[in-house]
């Protein structure tokens, strides 16, 4: 069915695209301005196969290089797709004539135990790219909640069960986005039981890869749990020393070893200091600015920028021209 | 390790000075300073939804295969390949937004032990990342970042911003949020400040602030000062071929003409330089023009069936140091330029571009430059 309904769609595409050379197929006849309902194709074929176009040294070619990059994994339906996108871009790069024809024989060349398969997740992955092609200004303007429902249902339909593997890392990405957001939401989790419940998130969702995620993404995963409102609320009402004590068990907890904690609590305590001048800086000039004459104010803020920045005052003051006061608003504790 | 490093800097310097440096990303060399990842305007874990800095299907685009049987990786980096993915508030301007990429890196540099990293930006990532270049010059004392390559990026402001500043004026938040979606109301976004960064000018000088790019890059260069080694990925699309999502700011038929030089924004577009006349042609990626996006040098990325996409430095186009004076065959020239719209190169699909190879191909450049 889906090889058809593909089929179909390709032929509608050449027959309209007939004098077109490149890889667009537009409904009216207004070039200059394009709309949503405007269809796009990916890349160009034909639904007429005329295999004689390419040797079959050319098959035999490609059908090698395929093998010898694939084969061990071909059966794996991420790497199924990663294959024939691989070959539907080198048809659009070389405007090549019937390229679906050409991939047929290429996959039956290459991988003849596998070609059937090969072949209906070609047709289901042209009728995805078509579909979100047409739909993607539309997805633009869905909620995240209505966009993964359709787009799930869409991939669903056309790769059933496999659309689990082949978008694997989406999911798992969406699980710890929503992981955050229920740890974020809830008010009644101290701050030590918002660090238990995330990491045990992470074991949840990562399963016997999730120290190897955390490895590899430790910082991201630490800000990701610091830039919680609700942590931040947490952190903010503690004392300075609270914190710091919060800030280094939550990083030893993710991890990091005895280096990384002396490094940090260096940088915690330069920031900190950073913060402090900052804020007092601020206030000082807010009282510049209502107390001094107008014809003085400049010639005082310049003053004051000396005072407390020094030499790097003129970064200070070109922050200002801009219209960035990098110190009023409130410090992110743990991350600036 | 030193030694080591030596080594493959003198390769490097040979290689570029030969005149094109052409390297291969079969299994890309792991870089001696991690890569730090910085996004363009909308924020990397929800651009139309999608992940940012993956492929398609949701998958970094350096994600280590560690693990037995791992297929969601990519299999070009090194396994060791190290990265971070800074996220900073998804609509500011760029001194803001470049001095929060500045304390993540901070951080990044903190828990890692690094004393020195890369920086891959795309689109306002590229120009947040100067000043977040500088700012951790200030900090450390030392330029921090090795090398800054940045993709697609608005150097010289580009004429969408302008366009909607314009037309769109006190309800351009609106107009964002009916590209982004509504959680653009949130947090510290501020439109505004990101509609005057990338107008050229400063356009308005009633507002108390001098903004603009023109401003930005005088005080945010591209110097050694701060970034030893700069370069740029330029990529564009004929009108017809690109993102049907950039329909929105085509609902009143107009179009970026970005393919010709002048110094500044002598035709008031709201980017540097100015058309030749005609708006169809291959001149913009749908939100960037040509004439806006090179600083240092110019890279060229090189598709191949058989064997493995390459990324090759034009050393005949020049360095462009001084952002804002650009030659005019660096304004102009379509060499090195790849077709893709704004959009292909980070995770927002369907479409077929190989986002693994490409930045396989990016990370062995910088492995190569001995970074």
């Amino acid at each position: 069915m889906l090889t058809l309904l593909a089929l179909i769609s390709w032929f509608i595409y050449e027959k309209s695209n007939a004098n077109t050379p490149n890889s667009i197929m537009l409904l009216d006849s207004q070039p200059s301005r394009l709309h949503p309902d405007h269809v796009t194709l990916d890349f160009p074929t034909s639904s007429i196969i005329h295999p004689k176009k390419h040797s079959s040294q050319t098959i035999l070619d490609f059908a090698m290089a395929l093998r010898s990059q694939y084969s061990g994994n071909i059966s794996n339906p991420s790497i199924q797709i990663n294959l024939l996108e691989k070959l539907m871009a080198h048809c659009k790069k070389e405007n090549t004539d019937n390229c679906q024809a050409f991939l047929q024989l290429i996959m039956a060349e290459a991988f003849p135990q596998m070609h059937q398969i090969l072949q209906e997740r070609l047709s289901a992955l042209m009728i995805y790219h078509t579909w979100g092609s047409e739909l993607h200004a539309h997805l633009n303007l869905l909620s995240d909640v209505e966009r993964r429902q359709l787009l799930w249902e869409k991939r669903r339909e056309l790769f059933g069960e496999d659309a689990d593997i082949i978008w694997a890392s989406e999911r798992l990405n969406h699980q710890l986005q929503q992981h955050i957001t229920i740890i974020d939401a809830d008010h009644n989790l101290t701050l030590k039981e918002k660090l238990k419940s995330y990491q045990s998130g992470l074991s949840h969702i990562y399963k016997e890869a999730a120290q190897t995620e955390i490895q590899h993404n430790r910082q991201q995963l630490v800000n990701q749990f610091l830039t919680m409102n609700s942590v931040q609320q947490q952190l903010q009402v503690l004392s300075k020393a609270q914190q710091l004590q919060s800030l280094t068990e939550i990083r030893i907890s993710m991890g990091m070893e005895e280096a990384a904690i002396n490094r940090w609590q260096i940088l915690d305590e330069s920031r900190a200091e950073r913060w402090q001048t900052g804020q007092g800086y601020m206030q000082a000039r807010a009282s510049l600015v209502s107390n001094s004459p107008s014809h003085e104010l400049e010639g005082n803020l310049e003053a004051l920028r000396r005072q407390y920045y020094g030499e790097n005052s003129t970064h200070i003051k070109a922050e200002e021209d801009n219209g960035y006061y990098r110190f009023t608003g409130q410090q992110t504790i743990g991350v600036n | 390790m030193i030694r080591i490093k030596n080594i493959r800097a003198i390769s490097a310097a040979i290689l570029i000075t030969s005149g094109c440096t052409n390297l291969h990303a079969a299994n890309a060399d792991k870089t001696l300073y991690p890569i730090v990842f910085a996004h363009g305007m909308g924020g990397y874990d929800n651009v139309l939804g999608y992940d940012y800095w993956g492929n398609d299907y949701g998958t970094f685009v350096l994600d280590t295969c560690d693990r037995f049987l791992e297929f969601s990786c990519n299999s070009h980096v090194d396994k060791n390949q190290q990265s971070f993915v800074s996220s900073v508030t998804p609509f500011q301007d760029s001194v803001y937004r470049g001095t929060e990429l500045a304390d993540n890196i901070e951080s990044y540099m903190a828990t890692s032990g690094a004393e020195y990293v890369n920086i891959v930006s795309h689109s306002q990532g590229g120009v947040d990342s100067r000043k977040a270049a500088h700012e951790l010059e200030l900090r450390k004392g030392y330029p921090v970042v090795k090398s800054h390559i940045s993709i697609q990026s608005p150097h010289r402001g580009t004429p969408v911003l302008k366009y909607a500043y314009e037309n769109y004026g006190n309800s351009l938040v609106d107009f964002f949020a009916g590209y982004y979606g509504n959680a653009i109301y949130n947090g510290n976004n501020d439109t505004t400040a990101v509609a005057k960064q990338f107008i050229y000018d400063d356009i308005d000088p009633n507002d108390g602030m001098t903004t603009g790019n023109k401003y930005f890059n005088e005080l945010y260069p591209s110097d050694t000062r701060a970034i030893e080694h700069s370069a740029s990925i330029l990529a564009t699309q004929s009108a017809m071929n690109l993102n049907p999502g950039f329909w929105l700011f085509w609902q009143t038929n107009w179009n970026i003409d970005a393919d010709g030089y002048c110094i500044d924004d002598c035709d008031n577009d709201g980017a540097a330089g100015q058309g030749d006349g005609d708006i169809s042609d291959r001149d913009d990626d749908g939100i960037v023009g040509l004439n806006s996006m090179q600083q240092g040098y110019r890279l060229e990325y090189t598709q191949k069936f058989f064997g493995f996409n390459q990324i090759s430095q034009r050393n005949d186009l020049g360095y462009v140091s001084d952002i804002n004076h650009p030659n005019e065959v660096q304004m102009t020239s379509m060499e090195g330029v790849f077709d893709q719209d704004h959009l292909d190169v980070i995770g927002v699909g369907p479409d077929t571009f190989d986002e693994m190879e490409f930045y396989a191909a990016i990370t062995h450049y910088i492995a190569s430059l001995g970074y």
